[in-house]
C-alpha cells in the first residue's frame, strides 16, 4: 500500500522567541498578548529587544518610555542606556511598512 | 284530633281542620225560629221573608253561607273549560249578602275580624287549595318526582303549563263571574257610583286570589328541579336556534337544521304560559339569567368561535356582533315574554356583555395559549384574540400567571431538550411581541425561561453554533430533530440587521418624536425593546463576560473546522455580538477572526518563498516525483471549499509543488485562542519537512517569532494505493493520516511488503509498535484503527494486530465478515471522533491535574484531619497554583474515585478524613 498525502491542513501557534520572562516589563501582559492599547498581537504590536536583554512591547511601551524626558533613554528594567539590539529592532521596524498591507484584513 | 293538632292549629290554621265543607243539599231547611216565636212553630217565615225581618244576623248568614258555598264549590274532576254557572236568586242574594251587604265580614275598628266568621273569598281560596291538593297535585307530582330527563324537559314543562293553565282557569272562573261583581256592588247600595274604596277592595281581592293561587302552583313544582328544567329549555332553544353543535349536556344534534322560526314559537308559547300560570317569576329569571350564562360558554366553544387558522385574523369581531345582534335579541325576547320590568336591553348593557364574553374566549384562549405559542404564525388568529382579551380589567394578571404555568409544566422540565426550549422561546418572543409589542409580558414570562436556560450547560453552545451555521445548505439534514442546531436562531441569523445603536440614551433623546412612557405595568428592570429582536434576547441571556468566553471556546473550535473561506458569517456574528454588547471584551474573538485571515496570506506569502527556493534547497528525495502516483489522482478532485484551495489551485504551475503534498496552516495567536488539544505525536516525515521549512520561513519573515505545531489539529486528505484499488480521502484527522502512513514499508521491509498474505494482507502492526512508532497515545492509535477498519482498510488480524487489506476478499462469507467488522468499527470510530473536538473541554483539563489535586487532598487530610468538602474546595482555590477552576462536584467525584482505591474514607455528611 501507498500512501500519497495530497493537503495537508496545519495549524500551529507562534510565539514571540524570547527568554522565559514571560511578560512586557512596562505594561506587564505577556509577550504573546498585546500591549494595553494594541488590539491584535504580533504585527501590530511587535517587541524591541533591548542590548541589555530586557524587551517590551515596542509602540506604546518602550517606546513612549523612552520620549519621556524623565527615561533618560534607559532601559526601566536595568537602567544601563537602552539601545534596541540592532538588527531585531531594525527588520521589526524595517518590515512593518512592508507588512502592513498584509496584516489589515478586514 | 290529638291535643297537638289542636294547639298547632290555633296558631297556624290548618286548611282541612278549619274549613267547612258546605251543608248538604239534602239538609232539611227547618228554618230559624224567630225571637219571640215558638220553637217549631209553623209559622216560621221562608228564607225569602229572611231579609226583611229583622232575623237574627247570625242565622241569616249562615243561611247565605250555606247557599253560597254550595253553589261555588268545586267538582272534583278538573273539566276541561270552566263550566258555566248560572247563579239563581237565591244565590245571588246569598251573594250580595256575604259581599257586600251585611253579611260581610268587615274588619271593624279594632281590626279583628268577628268571632268564628270566614269571608267567602278566603273560604273559596281554600277551597281552591284542598281542591287542588286532593285532585291535581297527585297528577304534578308523578310528573316532577323524579329528575325530569333532559329528553322530556320540554315535555314536562309544557304538560305542567297546560295542566295548571287549565286548573287556574276553573279556579277563576267562579271567582272572576260569582264573587268579584259582587265586591264591588256593596258600594251601588250606598251611593250612585262605585267609591275608589271598593273598586281597589275588588282589584285587592282578585289580586290576592290571583296570587294564593300563583303560590299554590309554585309549590307543586319542585323549585330546583323546575328551574334547572327550564334553564335547560331555554338553554336548549338558544343553542337550536343559533345553530350551536357543541353543547354542554352532550345531546347530539339532528342532522337536519332546526327551523328557527319553529323553535323560537315553541319557547315563546311555554314562556308566556308559564308567566300566566305564575312560574314566569323570579326563579323563572334566575333560570334564564343561568341559561344564558351557557349559551354564551356554549357559543364561544362553538364552531363560531374557533380559531382562524387559514385567514388569521381575530374572531372577536363577530363574537361581538353575535352579542349585538344575535343574543341581545334573544334576550329581549325573552324578557317580553317572562314580563319582565324591563324588558329592553340598554347599550351599556351590550357592551358589558360583550366585554363579558371577550373575557370567556380569552380565558378559553389563555388556557391553550402554549398551544398557539408553539405553532406560531399559523396561530396568528389566536394570538390576535388574545390580544383583544388584553384589553379586559384583569386579563394580564391571568395571561401571565395561566401561561407562566403551562410552560413550567411543559417546557421546563429535563425532558426537553435544549434547542427544543430555544426554539420555544424564540415563538415566545415572536408571539408576544405580536401580542403586546411594549414588551411587558413578554419579560414577566419569560423570566422563568431565561432562568432555565441559564442553568442548561448546553445553552451557549447551541446558540452561538446555531448563529454560525450556514441556512441555506442541506437544511433539511442539519435541522433534524435531535440535532442540537435551532433552526429558528439561525434563520434569525439571516434576517437584516435591523437598526440598533438608537438605545443609547433613549431617554434623554430630545429629538425623539415617537418616544413614549415606559408602561404604567413595567417591572424596574424593564427595557424597552424597539425591535422584535430574537437575536438581542438570546445573547443577553447571560452575564455578558461569561457570554464572551462561552463564545471564545466555540468560535475557536468553529474557525478550525470551519470551511467558508471568507468567514463571513463569523464576521457578521462578531460585528452582531459587537453591536448588541458593546465591542469591549470581544479582543480575543477578534484576534482569533484575524488570525485566520491572516493565516491565508501568510500562506501565499510563505509559498512563494518556499517555491522559489525549492530547486536549490529543498530537493530533497520526496520532493522527487513519486511512482505509482498517477495525474487523474490529483487533478479530478472536486474544488474544496476549504481554505487555501485557491492556492493550491494555482500551486501546480510550478513543478515542486506538483511533486509534494499542499500544506495550509492556520497560524494562531496561542494567547487569545481557547485551549486547544495538543497531543503530541509524530506526523508523516514528508509534513515534519515541510512544517519544518514553513517555520522557517515563517521565521524569516516575522522576525523573532516561531511556530510550534499542534498536531492533533488540522486535516489532511489522501490517496491510499493498494494492490487491487485505489482510494481517496478527505478530511482526515492528522492522526488517521499518521497511522496508516505507519502501515507503509519502512525501509528494510519492501520484502515483507512486497510478498501479499494469504487473504490478501498486507504489512501488520499491532497497537503498541504503532504506539511506539508515532509516540502517539494509545487512545488516539486505537481511535484511528477503528476508523481505518471501518474503512475497509485495515482489518484486525490477531489480538491488538491489523493489516492492510491490500486486495479485498473475493468470497461473499468473508466480505461479509469485513463488512460487518467495518460497520461496527465505523460506528466505534463516530462516537470517538463526536468526542474529539479541538477545544480541550473542562473536564480535559481535570483529568490532566488530576495527580496534583490529589496530592493537594491527601496532603491536607493528613495535616488536618476530616475535613468537609467545602473546605477543600476554598483551600484549594486558595493555595493552587494557577487556580482551581472547578466547583464542589468535582471534588466529591475525585474523593469518590479515591475512595474506590482505597486512599481515603467518608467520615459522613460531606466530610472526608484519611483511611489509617
Amino acid at each position: 500500500m501507498k500512501v500519497t498525502i495530497r493537503e495537508w491542513n496545519a495549524v500551529a501557534a507562534w510565539r514571540w522567541d524570547m527568554p522565559d520572562d514571560d511578560v512586557c516589563g512596562i505594561c506587564r501582559n505577556p509577550y504573546d498578548s498585546t500591549c494595553s492599547k494594541c488590539k491584535f498581537p504580533g504585527d501590530e504590536c511587535p517587541l524591541l529587544l533591548g542590548e541589555c536583554n530586557h524587551s517590551f512591547h515596542m509602540k506604546h511601551c518602550i517606546l513612549s518610555w523612552l520620549k519621556q524626558e524623565s527615561s533618560l533613554e534607559k532601559c526601566p528594567m536595568c537602567r544601563q542606556p537602552f539601545k534596541s539590539k540592532g538588527q531585531d529592532a531594525t527588520s521589526a521596524g524595517a518590515e512593518q511598512p512592508l507588512q502592513a498591507p498584509d496584516s489589515s484584513p478586514i | 284530633m290529638d291535643h297537638r293538632t289542636v294547639v298547632f292549629s290555633a296558631v297556624f290554621p290548618v286548611l282541612s281542620l278549619s274549613h267547612t265543607t258546605p251543608t248538604p243539599v239534602a239538609t232539611p231547611d227547618l228554618g230559624v225560629t224567630v225571637q219571640g216565636a215558638a220553637f217549631g212553630s209553623p209559622y216560621i217565615p221562608r228564607q225569602a221573608e229572611l231579609h226583611d225581618s229583622s232575623t237574627h244576623r247570625q242565622v241569616k248568614r249562615t243561611i247565605a253561607w250555606s247557599c253560597a258555598t254550595r253553589f261555588l264549590s268545586l267538582d272534583k274532576v278538573v273539566p276541561a273549560v270552566p263550566r258555566i254557572l248560572h247563579r239563581t236568586r237565591e244565590v245571588e242574594d246569598a251573594l250580595v249578602y256575604l259581599l257586600a251587604g251585611e253579611g260581610k265580614t268587615s274588619e271593624d275598628a279594632r281590626g279583628d275580624r268577628r268571632e268564628g266568621e270566614e269571608g267567602l273569598c278566603d273560604w273559596y281560596t281554600n277551597e281552591c287549595r284542598l281542591h287542588f291538593a286532593n285532585n291535581v297535585r297527585p297528577e304534578l307530582d308523578e310528573l316532577w318526582a323524579d329528575e325530569v330527563k333532559i329528553g322530556c324537559a320540554w315535555d314536562a314543562l309544557s304538560e305542567t303549563q297546560r295542566v295548571l293553565e287549565q286548573v287556574q282557569n276553573v279556579y277563576l272562573e267562579p271567582f272572576n263571574e260569582h264573587i268579584l261583581p259582587f265586591l264591588g256592588s256593596g258600594a251601588t247600595t250606598r251611593s250612585a257610583r262605585p267609591s275608589r274604596r271598593d273598586e281597589d277592595e275588588a282589584e285587592r281581592a282578585a289580586w290576592k286570589f290571583r296570587r294564593d293561587v300563583h303560590v299554590l302552583f309554585a309549590h307543586c313544582v319542585a323549585p330546583r328541579r323546575f328551574s334547572k328544567t327550564l334553564s335547560y329549555v331555554l338553554y336548549d332553544a338558544g343553542c337550536r336556534l343559533f345553530r350551536i353543535y357543541t353543547r354542554h349536556d352532550g345531546v347530539q344534534p339532528s342532522a337536519i337544521p332546526e327551523n328557527t322560526t319553529e323553535v323560537r314559537q315553541q319557547m315563546t308559547t311555554l314562556l308566556q304560559g308559564l308567566e300566566r300560570i305564575g312560574l314566569g317569576g323570579e326563579s323563572a329569571q334566575k333560570a334564564f339569567a343561568h341559561a344564558m350564562h351557557k349559551l354564551l360558554d356554549s357559543f364561544i366553544s362553538s364552531h363560531y368561535m374557533k380559531v382562524d387558522w387559514y385567514d388569521e385574523k381575530s374572531v372577536v369581531p363577530h363574537l361581538k356582533e353575535w352579542i349585538k345582534d344575535g343574543f341581545c335579541p334573544l334576550v329581549e325576547l325573552i324578557l317580553e315574554c317572562l314580563r319582565c320590568e324591563q324588558s329592553s336591553v340598554l347599550p351599556t348593557e351590550v357592551t358589558a356583555w360583550q366585554e363579558m364574553a371577550l373575557g370567556r374566549l380569552g380565558r378559553v384562549r389563555v388556557d391553550n395559549l402554549f398551544d398557539f405559542v408553539i405553532r406560531w404564525d399559523r396561530s396568528k388568529g389566536a394570538i390576535l384574540d388574545i390580544k383583544e382579551y388584553l384589553k379586559v380589567a384583569g386579563a394580564k394578571q391571568h395571561v401571565t400567571s395561566s401561561f407562566s404555568q403551562q410552560v413550567s409544566r411543559r417546557l421546563l422540565h429535563p425532558g426537553a431538550t435544549t434547542t427544543y426550549i430555544l426554539n420555544v422561546y424564540i415563538f415566545i418572543i415572536r408571539s408576544f411581541h405580536e401580542l403586546e409589542p411594549k414588551g411587558v409580558l413578554l419579560e414577566r414570562v419569560a423570566r422563568p425561561i431565561r432562568r432555565y436556560l441559564k442553568e442548561r450547560e448546553d445553552t451557549g453552545r447551541i446558540i452561538i453554533s446555531s448563529l454560525l451555521t450556514d441556512l441555506s445548505d442541506e437544511a433539511g439534514s442539519k435541522f433534524s430533530s435531535n440535532s442540537e442546531l435551532s433552526y429558528e436562531i439561525a434563520s434569525e441569523m439571516v434576517k437584516p440587521l435591523t437598526n440598533l445603536g438608537q438605545d443609547a440614551d433613549e431617554e434623554l433623546n430630545w429629538n425623539d418624536m415617537n418616544w413614549q412612557p415606559m408602561p404604567t405595568d413595567a417591572s424596574p428592570e424593564y427595557k424597552k425593546s424597539k425591535v422584535e429582536d430574537v437575536i438581542w434576547f438570546l445573547l443577553t441571556l447571560w452575564e455578558r463576560d461569561d457570554f464572551i468566553n462561552e463564545l471564545k471556546n466555540i468560535l475557536g473550535d468553529h474557525l478550525l473546522r470551519c470551511t467558508d473561506p471568507e468567514y463571513e458569517k463569523e464576521i457578521r456574528l462578531l460585528e452582531l455580538i459587537k453591536m448588541r454588547l458593546g465591542d469591549s471584551n470581544l479582543q480575543a474573538a477578534e484576534v482569533m477572526l484575524r488570525d485566520v485571515l491572516d493565516s491565508k496570506r501568510i500562506n501565499a506569502t510563505i509559498r512563494a518563498a518556499t517555491d522559489s527556493q525549492v530547486p536549490q534547497a529543498f530537493s530533497t528525495p520526496e520532493q522527487r516525483p513519486r511512482g505509482p502516483r498517477t495525474p487523474n489522482a490529483r487533478h479530478p478532485r472536486t474544488p474544496q471549499p476549504r481554505r487555501g484551495a485557491q492556492l493550491s489551485s494555482h500551486a501546480p504551475s510550478t513543478p515542486a509543488a506538483l511533486a509534494g503534498p499542499t500544506l495550509n496552516a492556520q497560524i494562531l495567536s496561542s494567547f487569545f485562542w481557547p485551549l486547544l488539544r495538543d497531543d503530541e505525536f509524530r506526523v508523516p516525515a514528508e509534513i515534519q519537512r515541510l512544517q519544518d521549512t514553513y517555520g522557517t520561513n515563517f521565521s524569516r519573515i516575522k522576525g523573532m517569532r516561531k511556530l510550534r505545531w499542534m498536531n492533533a489539529l488540522g486535516s489532511g486528505s489522501i490517496t491510499l494505493s493498494f494492490a487491487d484499488r485505489t482510494e481517496e480521502f478527505d478530511n482526515l484527522t492528522p492522526w488517521q493520516v499518521s497511522v496508516v502512513y505507519a502501515f507503509q514499508a519502512q525501509p528494510g521491509e519492501e520484502h515483507i511488503a512486497a510478498k501479499v498474505g494469504k487473504n490478501g494482507e498486507g504489512i501488520a502492526r499491532n497497537v503498541a509498535q504503532l504506539e511506539e512508532m508515532l509516540d502517539m497515545d494509545e487512545t488516539l492509535v486505537r481511535q484511528a484503527v477503528a476508523f481505518w477498519v471501518g474503512k475497509s482498510v485495515l482489518r484486525e488480524t490477531g489480538l491488538d494486530t491489523y493489516a492492510i487489506i491490500e486486495t479485498l476478499p473475493k468470497s461473499d462469507g468473508k466480505a461479509k465478515a469485513d463488512e460487518d467488522k467495518a460497520v461496527a468499527a465505523a460506528e466505534l470510530a463516530a462516537v470517538e471522533a463526536a468526542q474529539a473536538t479541538a477545544v480541550r473541554s473542562q473536564q480535559d483539563l481535570f483529568n490532566e491535574k488530576r495527580d496534583v489535586y490529589e496530592t493537594f487532598i491527601t496532603s491536607m487530610l493528613t495535616a488536618q484531619g476530616n475535613v468537609p468538602v467545602s473546605r477543600i474546595l476554598m483551600m484549594m482555590r486558595m493555595m493552587m497554583a494557577g487556580g482551581f477552576p472547578f466547583g464542589e462536584e468535582e471534588i466529591a467525584g475525585l474523593l469518590g474515585e479515591m475512595e474506590g482505591e482505597g486512599k481515603v474514607i467518608k467520615v459522613g455528611g460531606d466530610v472526608w478524613g484519611m483511611r489509617r
